[in-house]
């Protein structure tokens, strides 16, 4: 069965096991190395591409722009344009939370490192500095002294980049040494797990060397999770979730989950999940 | 195992059987980070992989 084009730039352990389930289940799921791509919308591209694409590129612009010009000529991409814009970007994401009434840390916004001085303030020390844009947690900073809020702030702008000039603040939320990660695909959660940070480190993820434990869900997580995907447009996600002292709240969503923690802590076919989700998008 | 040279060093890299282009390998001798993108006649030919940028991720 010809199916969909599977968009990569770099071939991680997630995007080859997507390649073996769908050989197994009979999917054709064409690899495409986005890297030494040059298009224009047009009928050619549509064709070429077919009616369905994966979007797995680890460069969150690559993939966002790639999938602009693919949806511009009809070509359904998982996940949609919309939600990694939404999902890429910490502000947008919290907005989109927000606005959707889910549980999420408080934050701020603030357009000079003055102002974001003054946020942390009023979000109460320790705050958290975020990058808008990244992942794996890097430059993610957790700060509990306005000095270092300071330096930390001027390091950040002397990047030199518009968007580290835009200040994303969050509150800290004072949770176990864990958070939960939640694999949802199609509107279904198919795996869910713990991830601890490892010691000497707040952050969680994995790539940080957090460690993986499968998690039994609550009702609750589960409907937040859904909610949250529901609210950003995503098809395919890993949704962060943290257990604050008000309770459950999310944290951020992934468009381009990585789940092979997911995976080798609950023995769940992710990658299955999401080939047997693109069949029957193919069909529809 | 396939083999190829390190385009760096000369260090031998070891490419398993069932490679697949865009596969990502590293040399053992000075740790450079390469990418599968042709499998011919000749063996795998590989070139440097990317770097981890900022906007990478999930």
């Amino acid at each position: 069965m010809v199916g969909a084009v599977m968009l990569y730039d770099r071939l991680r352990w997630e995007e080859k096991e997507l390649m073996k389930a769908a050989g197994s289940r009979g999917l054709e799921l064409k690899p495409v190395d986005a890297k030494p791509l040059y298009i224009s919308p047009s009928h050619e591209l549509a064709r070429s591409m077919g009616p369905l694409a994966l979007q797995r590129c680890i460069s969150h612009y690559r993939g966002l722009y790639l999938s602009a010009v693919l949806e511009a000529c009809g070509v359904r991409v998982v996940n949609p344009f919309k939600a990694t814009h939404l999902c890429g970007d910490k502000l947008l994401t919290s907005l989109a939370l927000y606005r959707a009434g889910i549980p999420t840390p408080r934050f701020a916004v603030a357009f000079t490192a003055e102002a974001a001085l003054k946020a942390m303030e009023g979000l109460g020390m320790p705050a958290v500095l975020k990058p808008l844009v990244g992942s794996h947690g890097r430059l993610v900073s957790m700060v509990d002294d306005l000095s270092l809020a300071k330096a930390l702030l001027e390091h950040e702008e002397a990047l030199g980049d518009g968007l580290h000039r835009i200040h994303y603040v969050q509150e800290y939320v004072d949770k176990p040494s864990r958070d939960l990660r939640v694999v949802v695909v199609g509107g279904r959660v198919v795996a869910a797990i713990y991830r601890y940070a490892p010691s000497g480190e707040w952050r969680t993820n994995v790539a940080m060397g957090g460690r993986a434990e499968p998690c039994r869900l609550s009702v609750e997580a589960e409907d937040l999770a859904l909610r949250a995907c529901e609210a950003l447009s995503v098809e395919v996600a890993g949704v962060d979730l943290m257990e604050g002292g008000r309770g459950l709240v999310v944290n951020e969503v992934n468009p381009t989950v990585e789940f092979k923690g997911a995976s080798q802590a609950t023995g769940v076919d992710v990658a299955g999940a999401i080939v047997e989700y693109l069949m029957e998008a193919a069909k529809r | 195992m396939k083999k190829a040279s390190c385009p760096e060093c000369g260090g031998e890299i070891s490419i398993p059987e069932d490679v697949v282009i865009g596969e990502i390998v590293s040399c053992p001798d000075c740790g450079q980070e390469y990418e599968v993108y042709e499998l011919g006649e000749g063996g795998p030919k590989v070139r440097r992989a990317e770097v981890a940028a900022e906007d990478w991720g999930e």
